[in-house]
């Protein structure tokens, strides 16, 4: 009898501590969620040069590196009306160099990608 | 055969008789042979006497018996023949003789049947009456029930009104009945026994049949007849396993009739019958079966009370404050089940006298000892073990209630095979002891003392542990029929301590502490038949150690951090009145005012106003002494309620209430570790405010049988705390640089059924429920979801429960427990991106998901040990399964990077059934 209660507690705590179970959980993300658009992009106002990295935001359980955006057209504005398109150098980095840069303006980045490289 | 003896028994007392065996002719029979069978004899004696006999022939069919008698009286023949036999016989006035086993049956009514001293006529022949406790019972409450009380010096005034007041216990072991009902019926003037079983009634001057009832005892009533102000002492009988029921049935149900609203009684009967989990009673989770109330997740302490967060709960244990009410990760709560009595729940309505938390009030009492002898019970389960021991230490004065509980796990993992469950401990032991002294009939006195302790270890990593300690001492003192006073003081103090030794060079202990002193006096006063007023002072003093991080050991490099003491006080005073208008319309306003100050000694930081709070904005840092208001906060918190009867069986009712509170826990984790830290509220933290407005309709059906209930609540909640992304609580010497401040509102529905008596019996409950959170701010980073309304984390819409028993018969129930809810909101990281040449996560808006819904079946087969009543112990087995269907419920979700890649996991605690044996006794 002793030996039996004993084997019960122990199939009891056993299965308390066991029990506990780890499954792997992929949560159901809509996919518009995920459909980002990761813009690294840096202007040095020194001598006017500015690199702008565009990639796309992938899924978590994606082991591969982010894919780039090619073929878009990245623009930067100033508030004086000045323009000054980047050029792709090489997949998904656009460069500018020796862009005029005024430290009275403020600067913002257009970009336009190509709907179905997204 | 126990019907033969109840249906000879009630045919018989019915018979108002006197014995005249003397008086009759023909009484003497002569027997010769020397063995007789029963039969025979009975041939014999009716052949020769006018006696005629009545006995069950399966019990003497195979009786022989040896005498021989020459024209000896019957009485002396068959006790010559019984003797040495388990048969008792007993003679009518109508020459019935009556024969039975194991013990005697009563010809003719007691004595003092009617309390008018009737003298029975002749002298019993018979043998002396020999009744069961239970008969004994029965007789001495009928003769209770049936004798007239005169209330009051007697007068021959009739006119005007008299106070009858005293106090409902239980037969047994004299132990206070709370919560039962005082009532007559017309005019219909009805009261509830308070915390002490203590009642207070007036009732207009002249004869009353007044009624008494209460869950889990058997109705009685009393005949008063009042004449002035009064006395009268109640005793009722616990309906337990009886061999009879007597049921008196109130028309009035006490859920209908009462004042109060969302307030759920459960008393520790009703938990005992629910199926159990780890082989305890557990009353967090039962509470978690009512509507209105949920947890975030399996084996997690918190409750979640209409859309309250889980520091937003008065958690009281004979009125001394619990702060963390679960053992083990929350598998165990801390009462021991043996040695309570009655948890009450307010979710609204929360009277004035009650004050210091946001959502709800838990109202954990513990049983008195048995004033009348010694007795114990216990438990035993594959994990835990306890004991309850109680009795008089003065008969009829003194009384102590011991409990403790433990649990053998650590033995049992230690004889374990696997590794890492070898290194791992898990263990808790609790400690109550309650001392009840009653000077005499105005003055007692209430001790209670408990303590507990934790410790856990998984896979011989860092080591926790946390303790429970407190004490509170109560007198209450009876100035009149109509005032009472309690004065209580309480100690509280919770602490936890974290360790790890495993390196050597980064060993460490963090420490942790709040405690609280709190002193108050409570008093009631039954003005007038229509009001009943309550009032009453309180203070409590706060000491929090937030953290204290120390090098353990030699070779430990890690450099200490002692986090600044914390010191507030909170004094309350409040007074209510209960205005019973008419019978149909009854009122509660009341109004707590409270007030907060923030003490040193202290270095307090101030940041510019307007800007958000951040480590590197600020100000100044200001330094206030010891005992200095440091930030004072104070308001009035008006409370309300009113019921409205639309039929004997139904009403209406409405309640509001504000509530503040001056300290928070801050939790940012659902992790299983106790590393939440609670926060006084101070210059930059503001107390939180609570409003609550809710509806509710009640109706009985079938007789009271069947309890039907809907309540609606809209809630506003200000200044309460969420975190900013990233947020570090443990160590934080500016915490109010993590903290935002946002405000709240919920609103929901509830809805039950619940059946009280029968053979089957439970609920059912659906809550549909919703909070959200809003964080605004001028700054950036103080604001959660661009300052949009979101869920808060424990938003969760829709849940059921099922709770139901079957007693197949007195001793065998079969329980079952079921629940559903939607899963708890969460923040996922949803993709992964580039910048600046390593990976980073892009997050969802905070509490824009959820996890996977949570289901549950619970079962268990109780099973009563006999009934006889003289045996050393009674015991019972329970079988139990929890989690039936085995379902890997979430109990947390979470991510971690693998290989470049992120991957999600979600963690369930009890993932298959889990069977319990338990086997309790009671001596």
């Amino acid at each position: 009898m002793r030996r039996l209660a004993f084997s019960t507690a122990t199939i009891a705590l056993t299965t308390l501590f066991i029990t506990a179970c780890l499954e792997s959980y992929t949560p159901s993300v809509s996919d518009s969620d995920v459909d980002l658009l990761a813009v690294d992009g840096f202007l040095d106002t020194s001598d006017g040069s500015a690199t702008v990295k565009l990639t796309k935001a992938t899924t978590l359980d994606n082991g591969e590196s982010a894919p780039r955006v090619q073929s878009a057209s990245v623009t930067i504005e100033g508030d004086d009306g000045s323009s000054f398109d980047l050029a792709e150098d090489t997949a998904g980095i656009y460069v500018i160099t020796a862009m005029p840069v005024s430290q009275a303006t403020k600067y913002r980045i257009r970009i336009q990608v190509i709907k179905n490289l997204l | 055969m126990e019907k033969i003896y109840r249906s000879v028994f009630i045919c018989v007392a019915l018979t108002v008789s006197v014995f005249h065996v003397k008086a009759q002719n023909n009484t003497n029979v002569t027997i010769s042979p020397d063995s007789i069978s029963f039969d025979q004899l009975v041939t014999e004696i009716e052949r020769a006497t006018p006696y005629r006999f009545y006995f069950d022939p399966k019990l003497t069919e195979k009786a022989k018996f040896s005498i021989s008698a020459t024209d000896k009286d019957v009485v002396s023949v068959l006790g010559l023949a019984f003797s040495g036999t388990d048969f008792h016989f007993a003679i009518d006035s109508e020459n019935k003789i009556y024969v039975t086993t194991g013990r005697d049956i009563m010809t003719d009514l007691p004595v003092d049947f009617f309390d008018i001293g009737a003298i029975p006529t002749s002298k019993v022949q018979s043998v002396a009456f020999d009744y069961t406790d239970y008969e004994k019972r029965e007789k001495q409450k009928k003769l209770v029930e049936s004798r007239l009380y005169s209330i009051g010096p007697k007068t021959t005034n009739m006119q005007g009104k008299g106070t009858l007041a005293g106090s409902v216990r239980d037969v047994t072991n004299s132990e206070p009945v709370i919560g039962a009902s005082v009532y007559v019926e017309n005019p219909l003037i009805g009261v509830a026994t308070d915390q002490f079983g203590f009642y207070s009634i007036t009732l207009p001057k002249g004869r009353h049949e007044l009624k008494i009832k209460s869950v889990g005892m058997k109705s009685t009533i009393r005949q008063v007849i009042v004449y002035g102000d009064g006395k009268l002492e109640i005793e009722l009988e616990q309906d337990v396993t009886p061999l009879k029921e007597v049921v008196i049935e109130s028309e009035h149900d006490v859920k209908v009739t009462s004042l109060k609203m969302g307030v759920e009684q459960l008393d520790i009967k009703t938990m005992k019958n629910m199926p159990l989990a780890l082989g305890e009673t557990d009353i967090m989770k039962v509470v978690l079966t009512l509507p209105g109330v949920q947890t975030v997740g399996e084996g997690t302490v918190g409750l979640n009370v209409r859309g309250g967060a889980t520091n937003q709960n008065l958690i009281l244990f004979n009125d001394a404050v619990v702060y963390n009410p679960s053992h083990l990760f929350g598998f165990f709560s801390t009462f021991n089940p043996d040695v309570l009595k009655n948890v009450e729940l307010y979710k609204s309505g929360i009277t004035a006298d009650y004050g210091g938390r946001l959502s709800s009030v838990l109202d954990v009492t513990s049983r008195e000892g048995n004033l009348k002898k010694f007795s114990g019970s216990g438990g035993i389960s594959p994990i835990t073990g306890r004991i309850s021991l109680e009795g008089p230490i003065f008969k009829g004065k003194t009384s102590f209630l011991f409990g403790a509980r433990s649990t053998y796990s650590d033995w049992i993992l230690s004889k374990l095979h696997d590794q890492n469950l070898k290194k791992s401990k898990a263990s808790f032991y609790d400690l109550n002891l309650i001392i009840t002294h009653k000077f005499n009939d105005k003055n007692t006195l209430y001790l209670s003392g408990y303590s507990s302790q934790d410790k856990f270890k998984l896979a011989g990593d860092t080591t926790y542990q946390y303790s429970d300690k407190n004490a509170s001492a109560k007198w209450k003192h009876i100035f009149n029929n109509r005032l009472y006073a309690v004065a209580t003081i309480g100690f509280s103090r919770y602490s936890y301590a974290i360790q790890s030794k495993v390196n050597p060079v980064n060993a460490f202990q963090l420490d942790f502490r709040v405690q609280q002193l709190n002193g108050k006096i409570d008093f009631n006063y039954y003005l007038n038949p229509k009001h009943t007023l309550t009032g009453g002072i309180s203070s409590v003093r706060y000491n929090l150690a937030p953290g204290n991080y120390k090098p353990v050991g030699d070779q430990s490099l890690v450099t200490p951090d002692l986090l600044q003491h914390e010191q507030g006080q909170e004094s309350a005073i409040y007074v209510g009145d209960n205005f019973e208008v008419s019978p149909k319309l009854s009122l509660y306003g009341g109004v707590r005012f409270s007030y907060y100050q923030y003490l040193g000694a202290r270095d307090v930081y101030t940041y510019p106003p307007g800007s958000a709070k951040e480590e590197s904005v600020i100000q100044d840092t200001l330094h206030y002494r010891s005992g200095k208001p440091i930030a004072t906060f104070q308001g009035a918190e008006p409370r309300f309620s009113v019921r409205y009867s639309v039929s004997d069986n139904a009403s209406v009712k409405l309640s509001y209430n504000r509530m503040r509170q001056y300290i928070q826990m801050l939790s940012n984790t659902t992790a299983i570790t106790p590393t939440d830290i609670w926060k006084l509220s101070d210059n930059n933290i503001r107390p939180q405010i609570g409003d609550q407005y809710s509806a509710g309709f009640y109706q009985t059906l079938r007789r009271s049988t069947i309890d039907v209930s809907f309540e609606a609540y809209y809630k506003t909640m200000q200044n309460t705390p969420d975190y900013k992304n990233g947020a570090v609580l443990l160590r934080n010497h500016h915490i109010e640089t993590d903290v935002v401040n946002a405000r709240g509102k919920a609103y929901g529905a509830e809805f039950m059924i619940k059946k009280t008596s029968g053979k089957l019996n439970g609920w059912i409950s659906y809550t549909y429920s919703r909070t959200f959170l809003q964080a605004k701010s001028p700054n950036e980073s103080e604001r959660v979801n661009d300052g949009k309304w979101y869920r808060a984390s424990y938003d969760k819409p829709h849940s059921f429960n099922f709770v139901g028993n079957y007693k197949f018969s007195r001793r065998f129930n079969l329980s079952l427990n079921t629940t559903y809810s939607t899963g708890r909101p969460i923040t996922l990281p949803l993709a992964k991106y580039e910048l600046g040449g390593s990976t980073r996560l892009y997050y969802s808006d905070r509490n824009q998901y959820r996890i996977p819904n949570y289901f549950r079946v619970d079962a268990s087969i109780n099973v009563e040990g006999n009934h006889k009543i003289k045996k050393l112990a009674h015991s019972s087995w329970s079988f139990s399964v929890y989690n039936l269907t085995g379902r890997a419920n979430a109990y947390s979700v979470f991510f971690r990077s693998e290989n470049g890649q992120i991957k999600g996991y979600k963690l369930s605690i009890f993932a298959q059934p889990i069977p319990t044996i338990t086997y309790n006794f009671k001596f």
